[in-house]
């Protein structure tokens, strides 16, 4: 019965959708360290879809696509921490206008450059290939988890161990944790807190494009309207599970790939209508939000009682 | 007279003002590059906003659930909390009032236009209540679990409407809702309804109890220092709650105000983007319930005017919601206009210089 | 004779006021000096400027001889200078090593940390200038002490000569501060030259080779200690003589006690016991004083008293009635009115107005508005009255709280919480931060609520408040009453041995207890 639900297929469509969710988390994660809380990650991430497309489109060429995703990725992550930290703007409100202004503008461009609406899809858009990595392909199951994958997936991968290196073997990462925690202080140390604060919001902007197109380039080759359907948010709650580390990330964002993948799966059985099931990956992490809370909660409780009774019977 | 102008502060209304213009420059570029004239488009615009009956019935009637969302996002956010729940909210009450006003035969419309629309707004607030709970007892990030939310209630109410309370095979929609249940239009050729009354009725009563109530005080000081409330005696987190409540009751009312004057009935692609829009249309009138009304009546307007645009040219209508964002993102960035203050200051001491000279003349 | 550090002539601007008129400051090399005046009166400033933080509109810097212009902190700590701040900067997740190299760290192959050269480095020179710390261990599990230590050792690490320290004893027991002053005579032994900042005349006397004292921005005194007393310092900084002492009537109180505390245990926000059965009573027309080093449970006891925090074992009675589940408008409403020790946290909202400052603990209640509505003008009343009465300077009631100054803020405070007319006021660190003009105000206001019959409970860290207001005194100490003490017989010498929990008596339970 298990095996019904378990099995190579879906260890592989688990991988797939977990990349742009954890790229989206290690967003969440170098701002949320920072001190930052980026909640325009979302468009962000749709913008990049979107221009990694027009970039492929246009130059004919996967990799100048994304390099274009990047782009836009960059331009927004300036946006938002110029207009928040020089100009004062609430920084919640300016991430939902980023998701906003990502929804409208991505719709207006695809009616008013291509013409179409609701989807783009075109032979002159070019995709990403799958990477078959030699020697592991061949390896019995694990060749089939590991290899054959499109590049960014492996590209994330790659951005997670960095990540978990610069943060806690290299002075960057320790200026950056130390502005998140105590700005004022790292400011007196000589940390240039703007300007660490500035690289973050740009690490999430560029994280969060690439995730895009990952999406528009990577798993299909198309552009369809609210392609990021709240992975970006997925991202940021995937790094509240995680603790804010990048291991932490990548394993959460796994699990609400594991969501993602069942639900696709279960959408072909017919005893349980198919907008049941697409909810799961909405109220997943909801749920396990709510159980690491209640977790949290229970140990500080747990924690005080047992210093309380040491304390009485120590008398 | 003079005094009461002087009393003004004007700089909200030139940040507007400028946001404003930016934006339209902006937008120009957008048509310049597709190779339309923006004097005209924005003239286009501003007809199909404002003048003629039926242009301004249809800014009114796209104005309605515009006012009860933003009024929904105020009341959450002087609090302290970030309601984006309020599409999801409003799905909620929106076929809460099909349901009720479909179900229930037999009633007047006195009894049945109220009782359909107090389900909504039951739907609306107890639908709020899953991410109140989760954030004041669990202490639940809002956000993430308001945006989830928003997504599980358009998935229950399309499986709603493509299951149980579907009408026929034909068309995944629930049966219209009886005459006695729809709320009157105020003219037979558009689709404006009372609802547009209530909608402004309740943008002045909101006004009054920020200004005037005391439970609008405490609102706003648990919005505003929430330490400082706790320790006079103003629970934060029971005030938030309520807020949050009220926030999703407002919601699910806009939901049946829409549903019962416009739709009739609930369809599988019943309008999206009037919650996101609230928020956008409650930071732009600066975060005051009479600002709001102003800011969803002149927004509603440019969408209609967008509409027109749409149809004579080629220009999409999502120019709409683009020149908003616009807007937000700069009312947003106060900072942006620093520059602006000292030239005014200039340009006023210069008018006095002038005027002693003349007075002494 | 070689001065490490001469500022000449330093004037220095902020919008609306002098903050420093033209002062001069020649410390010599090796020397302990004192830098002294009240809140306000340019200290803080005149030291910022010699780190660099700013630089004086007028006025030159000279470090060993040499004319100097910092731009920044940067130079300020290239030419040997570092400053221990009052409120320290420490990052509490990271440990004493990753602190004190925080921003300066050792490389391996350019991109990484050195992680056992900053050990290493950090162990030296804990070891040469005597500051025992626990290198690996994380300043949140660390006692405040230990943070400043930490604080003198980042300064060490870079190589400063010339150590300024702001305000270092405001949190230190009378025993820290024994042992604070070991190491800066060890210091100065080693060849450093020390500035210490301070409104604390009896240290200034113990410790410092020369006093600079500072009034309002300018220089009203400097000399060597051994010249000059308590008293002349003290009038150099305030102008006039200063009463050291308040003056009030003797009390015998037999009546039933309006708050009762019986074995009260709680916990502070990680957990940790914070409140370890403590029991003692309030009467009516007496001011208990709660003496203690910050951090000592004096915090949560108030509010646990106040509602703001949970009662995790024993009772807590107001007038005889239980008050354990109470929320803190019903304590309130049974009569308490609560001056809080971080007034601009707790006490009021700077955003809004003065106005509704003053109300807010009445909002809901006649004259200020009926059935849910408010009537503003008598609110506007009631305000004008108060600002009056309490001396509140400022051009308008409908200003806003944050453009007022410290003492005035606390004046809004302290109005408010004396007009609730409480049988029980409770004031925590009541004049902290706030000018010698507007203590003496408080410290009345606080007598003439006692006189009137009402409880009073007083916690402050400031001894000498301490011993001239109350009538009773607590210590407190990790969280236990060491000792209650009827006010008059108490010496501060006592005290502060009290206030480190040695007391012949319980000095054996605290050892039994380290023991197992």
């Amino acid at each position: 019965m298990l095996s019904k639900f378990i099995d190579i297929a879906i260890i592989q469509g688990t991988i797939r959708m977990a990349t742009p969710i954890m790229l989206a988390a290690m967003g969440a994660m170098v701002t949320g360290l920072s001190g930052i809380i980026n909640i325009g990650l979302e468009g962000m991430m749709l913008l990049g879809a979107f221009f990694a497309v027009v970039g492929s489109y246009y130059f004919g060429s996967v990799w100048l696509g994304v390099a274009v995703a990047l782009l836009s990725g960059l331009i927004m992550a300036l946006l938002f921490a110029i207009f928040t930290m020089k100009f004062r703007a609430h920084i919640i409100l300016i991430g939902i206008t980023i998701n906003a202004f990502a929804l409208a503008i991505t719709v207006y461009f695809l009616r008013d450059w291509f013409n179409v609406a609701g989807a783009f899809s075109d032979n002159a858009i070019v995709g990403f290939n799958t990477v078959k990595i030699p020697i592991i392909k061949s390896i019995p199951i694990l060749g089939d988890i590991f290899s054959g994958y499109t590049p960014i997936v492996y590209l994330s991968w790659l951005i997670i161990i960095s990540m978990h290196i610069i943060l806690y073997k290299t002075p960057l990462g320790r200026h950056l944790r130390a502005v998140g925690e105590n700005a004022e202080a790292s400011e007196t140390l000589g940390i240039k807190v703007k300007g660490i604060k500035y690289l973050a919001v740009i690490l999430s902007g560029i994280f969060s494009s690439l995730a895009g197109a990952y999406l528009s380039l990577g798993q299909l080759t198309m552009f369809t309207e609210n392609m990021s359907a709240n992975r970006g948010f997925l991202g940021l709650a995937a790094n509240i599970f995680g603790m804010g580390t990048p291991i932490g990330g990548a394993l959460a964002s796994l699990i609400f790939g594991f969501a993602d993948s069942l639900a696709m799966r279960l959408q072909g059985w017919e005893t349980i209508p198919s907008q049941i099931v697409l909810m799961i990956p909405s109220a997943l992490p909801i749920l396990i939000l709510l159980i690491f809370s209640v977790r949290k909660k229970k140990e500080l409780k747990n924690f005080k009682e047992e210093n309380i009774s040491k304390l009485l019977s120590g008398k | 007279m003079k005094e009461f102008i002087n009393n003004i502060n004007w700089r909200p209304f030139i940040i507007i003002f400028l946001s404003l213009l930016l934006s339209l420059l902006i937008g120009s570029i957008f048509m310049i590059s597709s190779g339309y004239n923006p004097l005209n488009v924005y003239l286009m615009m501003f007809q199909g906003a404002f003048i003629g009956k039926i242009n301004i019935m249809n800014s009114l009637k796209n104005a309605t659930p515009l006012i009860f969302t933003s009024m929904a996002v105020l009341i959450a956010f002087r609090t302290g909390t970030f309601n984006i729940g309020v599409e999801g909210q409003l799905f909620m009450g929106a076929i809460a009032a099909a349901w009720a006003g479909f179900s229930l035969e037999g009633l007047p419309s006195i009894i049945h236009i109220p009782l359909s629309l107090l389900f909504a707004i039951i739907a609306g607030a107890l639908y709020a209540m899953i991410p109140a709970i989760l954030k004041f007892k669990f202490n639940v990030n809002e956000i993430i679990t308001t945006i989830m939310l928003n997504s599980i209630a358009f998935l229950f109410t399309s499986y709603l409407v493509n299951y149980p309370l579907r009408e026929s095979p034909m068309a995944p929609q629930t049966p219209k809702v009886f005459e006695s249940a729809r709320l009157p239009r105020l003219t037979d050729s558009s689709q404006v309804s009372v609802g547009i009354i209530i909608a402004v009725i309740f943008a002045v009563i909101f006004w009054f109890v920020f200004k005037k109530t005391t439970f609008g005080f405490r609102t706003r000081v648990v919005g505003e220092a929430s330490s400082f409330a706790e320790f006079s005696g103003i629970s934060p987190v029971r005030t938030a709650f309520y807020g949050m409540l009220i926030s999703g009751a407002v919601a699910g009312l806009a939901g049946g105000v829409e549903l019962l004057g416009v739709h009739y009935r609930f369809v599988e692609l019943f309008p999206t983007g009037l919650g996101f829009n609230g928020i956008l249309i409650a930071w732009l009138g600066k975060g005051t319930p009479l600002g709001a009304l102003f800011a969803a009546l002149f927004y509603s307007g440019i969408q209609s005017g967008a509409m027109t645009v749409d149809w004579i040219t080629s220009i999409p209508r999502q120019l709409s919601d683009t020149l908003l964002v616009l807007m937000v993102f700069f009312i947003a960035a106060e900072g942006m206009f620093d520059w602006v203050w000292p030239l005014k200051k200039k340009f006023l001491n210069k008018k006095d210089q002038k005027a002693g000279v003349e007075k002494n003349a | 004779m070689a001065y490490a550090v001469e500022m000449l002539g330093i004037t220095k601007y902020f919008p609306g006021v002098v903050a420093n008129d033209s002062v001069d400051l020649k410390v010599k090399e090796g020397e302990i000096h004192a830098l002294v005046g009240e809140n306000g009166a340019g200290k803080s400033t005149l030291m910022n400027a010699l780190y660099g933080l700013f630089q004086p509109d007028e006025g030159t810097i000279k470090i060993n001889g040499e004319k100097v212009v910092m731009q920044s902190s940067n130079d300020a700590i290239q030419r040997g200078i570092g400053m221990v701040h009052q409120k320290f900067k420490l990052i509490p997740s990271f440990t004493i090593v990753e602190n004190i190299c925080l921003g300066s760290e050792p490389r391996k192959n350019k991109y990484f940390i050195d992680k056992k050269e900053e050990y290493k480095s950090v162990v030296e020179i804990s070891d040469k200038y005597g500051l025992k710390i626990d290198p690996s261990s994380k300043i949140r599990d660390c006692a405040v002490g230990i943070g400043q230590r930490v604080e003198i050792l980042k300064t060490l690490y870079r190589k400063a000569n010339i150590l300024i320290l702001d305000e270092p004893t405001s949190v230190l027991t009378p025993q820290e501060t024994d042992e604070l002053f070991k190491v800066i005579r060890n210091l100065v032994n080693k060849g450093k030259t020390v500035i210490f900042i301070t409104h604390k005349l009896r240290e200034v006397m113990e410790i410092s080779d020369t006093v600079t004292v500072l009034r309002k921005g300018k220089l009203t005194g400097f000399k060597p200690t051994s010249e000059t007393n308590e008293n002349e310092i003290a009038r150099m900084m305030v102008g006039r003589d200063v009463l050291l002492r308040v003056d009030k009537k003797a009390i015998e109180s037999e009546q039933k006690p309006i708050l009762e505390i019986e074995d009260l245990v709680s916990t502070d926000n990680r957990g940790l016991v914070a409140l370890n059965q403590i029991s003692f009573e309030v009467k009516p027309g007496e001011i208990l004083g709660i003496a203690g080093v910050q951090g000592n449970g004096q915090s949560e006891l108030i509010e646990t008293i106040t509602g703001l925090r949970k009662i995790e074992r024993g009772i807590i009675k107001i007038k005889s009635k239980k008050i354990n589940r109470f929320s803190p408008k019903s304590i309130r409403e049974t009569g308490i009115s609560h001056i809080p020790e971080d007034r601009v946290e707790r006490g009021l909202n700077l955003d809004a107005t003065i106005e509704e400052n003053l109300i807010v603990t009445s909002h809901d209640k006649k004259p200020f508005s009926s059935m849910g509505i408010f009537d503003f003008n008598k609110i506007e009343e009631y305000s004008e009255q108060l600002i009056n009465e309490y001396d509140i300077r400022t051009s308008n009631s409908k200003n806003k709280a944050e453009s007022l100054s410290g003492g005035n803020m606390q004046k809004i405070v302290v109005a408010r919480e004396i007009e609730e007319d409480p049988d029980l006021l409770i004031a925590a660190q009541p004049t902290r931060g706030v000018d010698i003009g507007s203590i003496e105000f408080i410290h009345k206001k606080i007598i003439e609520a006692r006189d009137q019959g009402k409880a009073v409970l007083l916690v402050s860290t400031e001894l000498d408040e301490i011993m001239s207001l109350s009538d009773r005194i607590i210590v407190m100490c990790e969280g236990e009453i060491v000792k209650i003490i009827p006010g008059g017989i108490a010496d501060e010498e006592e005290l502060g041995l009290l206030m480190a929990g040695i007391v012949p008596d319980t000095l054996q339970s605290k050892m039994r207890r380290e023991a197992k």
